[in-house]
């Protein structure tokens, strides 16, 4: 397989792991908001996810170039227009899927979980 | 050498002072330090214990779960002061026996992280007891007693005795909320401390071994295809069990149940925890139409498995971010991983809620078996969130190194 061609497939695999991702956090945070169908809403073939909240904000997944790197991802806020128009009026960067899904959650102000805490590392168990 | 702090919890009135007495009457547990949780102003658990000379019992008072900064911490902390300068017998266990309110997840992180206490005890069996009697609409009606079910290492099955008790439904209950634990029907309240309190091994390796076997139980050693995942929650219908009775005294008799996944394999499986069967990206709680979903609406397990060894970096990561956005949801997680950078030496993960305990690195491992499997324990947590979050972060870590090692090239 050409290198270019598996270099393909693994961002294709990405892609689609991002959109179930996205997906499934709202899901998990309890978010007022849906991920659109991809195949009514996307054109731009770096933009793979849309998320629409129930109060009307509309935000995007955008893949970023590679000579953007570190830059792998961008969350961008749209204005909606009357139709089916949009544009972006702010954008943030992400180096990791970590920052996009910490930015969408608090964006979509979904509620935390009960004690949601960062990892903390106890002591090891030892031996009886 | 640190001293095992096991936990006894379960619901109100499931038997948990029986079993304490039951276990303190076995001699095999002189010189044990019992911390009793009374909730109420008026507690009598206490004196329905009877305590030898060598065992002695320590009161606090309140939901130990609530206040377990203060009261547990602190008890722990003075006995060992207290057995040190010779103020106490040299105690050589420490059995707490929760309220039946109580959270046991917050007193496992309470024993993991206190660093004081870290020094002196080490974390020993989480035992539930479970009503056969009731145990069912228990379940149903009260999460705080599904949740006591699903951190337990060993389930105590009380009250099979008694008549109207189904021993067998609320075994197969309490295995779709925690297959993994083993359980233990106790007949005319007798027990042996061995069958309950014995520890998994006392090396890395023999915590490795009993890890495998855990696994297993959940589903973690198939004879898998390749990235298979197995959902371990779910139906009880077509769940095996089998009793084996052992006659360990005159009056003593003990069943030990084993559990296999067949049936549940057999089903496909569903629940909180699983993904729909057709692979779709819909609302998994819309996806309840299973018995199983009925019963326990918000807890299950799911067995993550991997063929491709993970790499450390999205290890962590992957770790972090299951924390910070499941929080108190994710209950436990045991696992042994692949990590690439250390191909021969499987790491063992185990954690509870957000706090985890360091990768132990076995010297090598339990079986043939190579794959990474981690079980999660958690309440409305959609197996395919889990699943996608690390195969994006490995993904993206892979892109990482293969840019830096770009980078470095002449």
């Amino acid at each position: 397989m050409p290198e270019h061609a598996s270099e393909h497939a693994t961002e294709q695999t990405t892609v689609d792991g991002m959109r179930v991702l996205l997906g499934e956090s709202l899901q998990l945070w309890r978010a007022a908001a849906t991920l659109l169908p991809s195949a009514s809403t996307i054109e731009d073939p770096d933009e793979i996810a849309r998320v629409l909240a129930e109060d009307g904000l509309l935000l995007s997944i955008r893949r970023a170039d590679h000579d953007q790197r570190p830059v792998r991802w961008w969350l961008c806020w749209h204005a909606q227009s009357p139709g089916c128009g949009s544009d972006v009026i702010r954008r943030k960067p992400c180096p990791s899927v970590i920052g996009v899904l910490r930015t969408l959650r608090e964006t979509l102000t979904a509620p935390a979980p009960a004690g949601g805490r960062g990892l903390r590392i106890a002591r090891g168990p030892q031996a009886e | 050498m640190t001293t095992p702090v096991s936990v006894i919890t379960g619901f109100l009135g499931s038997g948990k002072t029986t079993l304490l007495r039951s276990l303190l009457r076995d001699p095999a547990l002189g010189r044990t330090a019992v911390i009793i949780n009374e909730f109420g102003e008026i507690g009598i658990d206490h004196d329905l214990i009877e305590a030898s000379d060598e065992n002695f019992i320590e009161l606090t008072t309140g939901c130990l779960c609530c206040k377990v900064r203060s009261d547990l911490v602190m008890t722990l902390r003075d006995l060992a002061a207290r057995r040190a300068d010779g103020r106490l017998p040299a105690f050589e266990r420490v059995l707490i026996e929760t309220s039946g309110l109580a959270d046991p997840a917050a007193i496992l992180q309470a024993l993991m992280i206190d660093p004081d206490l870290a020094e002196v005890y080490s974390l020993g069996q989480v035992v539930t007891t479970a009503d056969t009697l009731l145990g069912l609409s228990t379940l149903d009606q009260h999460a705080q007693s599904v949740r006591q079910v699903a951190v337990a290492d060993r389930i105590v099955l009380t009250k099979s005795d008694m008549p109207g008790a189904d021993p067998d439904a609320v075994s197969a209950r309490v295995s779709a909320i925690n297959p993994g634990a083993e359980q233990i029907v106790v007949v005319q309240g007798e027990i042996l401390a061995e069958r309950v309190l014995r520890r998994q091994g006392t090396d890395a390796q023999a915590r490795g071994d009993a890890l495998s076997a855990w696994l297993r139980t959940h589903g973690g050693e198939e004879d898998g295809k390749s990235h298979a995942r197995e959902y371990a929650t779910g139906h009880t219908t077509g769940h095996t069990t089998e009793h084996t009775t052992e006659h360990t005294t005159e009056h003593t008799t003990e069943h030990t149940t084993e559990h296999t996944t067949e049936g549940e394999r057999e089903h496909g499986l569903a629940g909180p925890l699983a993904r729909p069967s057709d692979g779709s990206s819909t609302d998994l709680h819309a996806h309840a139409g299973s018995h199983a979903d009925l019963h326990d609406p918000h807890i299950g397990s799911y067995c993550l498995r991997r063929e491709a060894p993970i790499r450390a970096v999205a290890l962590a990561l992957f770790l972090q971010a299951l924390t910070e956005h499941c929080g108190a949801r994710l209950l436990r997680v045991k696992g042994i991983v692949h990590v690439a950078e250390a191909p021969d030496r499987p790491a063992v993960i185990h954690g509870v809620q957000h706090v985890f305990h360091p990768l132990q690195w076995l010297d090598r491992w339990p079986s043939d078996d190579r794959r990474s499997r981690i079980v999660f324990i958690g309440e409305a947590i959609p197996a395919r969130w889990i699943d996608a979050l690390l195969d994006v972060l490995d993904e993206e870590v892979e892109d990482e190194q293969q840019r830096q090692q770009a980078q470095a090239a002449p």
